[in-house]
């Protein structure tokens, strides 16, 4: 059992560290293909998706800081680990991510072991408050804003997101399992690649020392509040990561690229171990990799739910490790190509890969965001408006006032 | 090089055009049908459509009917609210068990029960037997 248990683990590991450096992939791509191979033992079969699911979130980090190129979950990433990149820091980006993952992965355990039984009412009690937090968010994104001139354009900017998010998130454009990806791929990955090269940017000589320019205080207190906020998106429904990461830099003061992408990056792995862990303890399953082991495993008992935890914790670390030594050895031969050619590459890529998963109309909508994700940048206000894309249907969700806003707009 | 003026008029003109092609053509579009197994917490606030039969009807007192709708053994709730059945004029006598319905709405949950809320006449539809 043992060693079929450690086989199945590394096993995910290796998968999920190939699946992470793919650019724009997700597990959600793969997982009608693992749930075909009936012939490994169904325990083993959650564990290898639980060991991959962990893994390919901290590797995804590689091909959002260093090309731009992001899946659904490491999109928002994009724009601090960019940031840090320009100034040489690109390896203390993958830095900050991985220790927060990893810090993530305890704490959150930690936090679902105390407070486990008393989610469902958390949800109940939280559901007809939870629009507040969202405006709010808005307000300040858009007010945060230096002038008056820029708070107007960035109103423009949140409306047109919510917009098309309202329209893509509504209709059967594409399906709804992958419309996330070529709207936030649009929103920050291509707009970031498109700028890039209009401003002729170049990624200069990388520092590869082991320096963190985050106090312990704030990276802790980065870790508690990514962790926190991940296992609120687990039982708040129709809150995802990128929503609970823009309420957290607004509202928690991580606005910073630093405390952003520690929070970010803990948001993530709390995320993923909740909906594993939420599996045995509501019952719901929530990501696309908890939909995959309830599953394969219908009947989840506390031995296999411990056996997830353990295959979790064993990914983490080797997912860590190779994230760490890709981060350093990935920019020495970057630093080395054209960034505007290899801009070009990557945007090819991410053109194919939205074609392949989402079609024609995922082109559209990867157009039009990208289209106003560049236009923030002419307009000089904050990209993370974009986030309007979300942040606007959750709003109209939990105030009741979607029903009304959708048949008004006949959708 | 494009001059930034002429790049931003780019730019805005591909936003207009790009969200107006989105919607226009999402229009013309149904709600994406899936499988009501495939439906869970994570499509909560997306608008889906959900093809099953009535497995079970219960009528409240306020007018609301509640149906619990399944297909190949998973079962998904749907609630007629009496605002949505006097607006929609829709037959009551022919919402029987067995019956198959295609529902379109968003999904939601209730008491940790995840449900489809149709809101217009045709989010609700009486297939047949």
């Amino acid at each position: 059992m043992l060693p079929e248990f450690l086989l199945f683990t590394f096993l995910g590991s290796f998968a999920g560290i190939i699946l992470g450096l793919i650019p724009g992939m997700h597990i959600n791509n793969i997982l009608p293909f693992i749930l075909m191979l009936s012939f490994i033992t169904p325990s083993s079969l959650a564990v290898f998706v639980a060991s991959l699911s962990i893994s390919q979130i901290f590797v995804g980090y590689i091909s959002s800081v260093f090309l731009g190129a992001p899946n659904e979950d490491t999109s928002l990433s994009v724009l601090p680990g960019h940031k840090l990149l320009l100034e040489g820091r690109g390896y203390e980006a993958i830095k900050l991510v991985v220790f927060g993952g990893i810090c993530s992965v305890l704490l959150s355990l930690a936090i679902i072991a105390i407070v486990a039984k008393y989610f469902v009412y958390l949800y109940e009690i939280s559901r007809p408050y939870i629009q507040y937090p969202i405006l709010l968010v808005i307000i300040f994104m858009i007010l945060s804003e230096k002038s008056l001139k820029k708070i107007l354009l960035a109103t423009l900017i949140v409306l047109s997101s919510g917009f098309l998010g309202l329209v893509v998130l509504n209709s059967s454009l594409v399906s709804q399992q992958n419309c996330m990806f070529p709207l936030l791929s649009g929103f920050f990955g291509l707009s970031t690649l498109v700028i890039s090269i209009r401003e002729k940017s170049r990624i200069p000589k990388q520092q590869e020392d082991d320096k963190i320019n985050l106090s312990a205080l704030n990276f802790l207190k980065s870790t508690l509040l990514g962790s926190l906020a991940g296992i609120v998106v687990g039982f708040l429904p129709a809150i995802g990561v990128s929503q609970a990461a823009t309420i957290a830099q607004y509202l928690g003061g991580m606005g910073d690229p630093r405390n952003f992408l520690v929070t970010l990056s803990s948001i993530n792995t709390a995320n993923e171990v909740f909906s594993l862990s939420s599996l045995y303890l509501v019952g719901n399953p929530r990501s696309g990799s908890s939909v995959a082991i309830s599953r394969i495993l219908p009947n989840l008992e506390l031995e296999e739910v411990l056996m997830l935890v353990g295959s979790i914790c064993i990914a983490s670390s080797i997912a860590s490790l190779a994230t760490l030594y890709l981060g350093k050895r990935i920019p020495r031969i970057l630093v080395k190509v054209n960034y505007t050619y290899l801009s070009l590459v990557v945007i090819a890529y991410m053109t194919l890969a939205i074609f392949a998963f989402t079609g024609i109309y995922g082109l559209l909508i990867a157009f039009t965001s990208a289209s106003i994700g560049i236009l923030c940048a002419n307009f000089g206000v904050r990209r993370s408006n974009c986030m309007g894309c979300l942040l606007i249907p959750s709003l109209l969700f939990f105030s009741g006032l979607s029903p009304l806003v959708l048949s008004t707009l006949k959708l | 090089m494009l001059k930034p003026s002429k790049f931003q008029i780019i730019c805005i003109l591909s936003s207009i055009i790009g969200l107006s092609l989105v919607y226009f053509i999402a229009l013309s579009k149904k709600p994406a049908e899936v499988s009501i197994s495939e439906v869970n917490e994570g499509l909560v606030g997306r608008a889906v459509t959900v093809k099953g039969f009535i497995s079970d009807v219960k009528f409240h007192k306020d007018g609301h009917i509640f149906l619990t709708v399944s297909d190949n053994g998973t079962k998904i709730q749907v609630p007629l609210f009496s605002s949505f059945l006097s607006s929609t004029k829709l037959d009551i006598s022919k919402i029987k068990v067995g019956k198959k319905v295609l529902v379109s709405g968003v999904v939601d949950t209730y008491r940790g029960q995840i449900q489809i809320i149709p809101k217009k006449a045709e989010d609700f539809k009486i297939l047949g037997a």
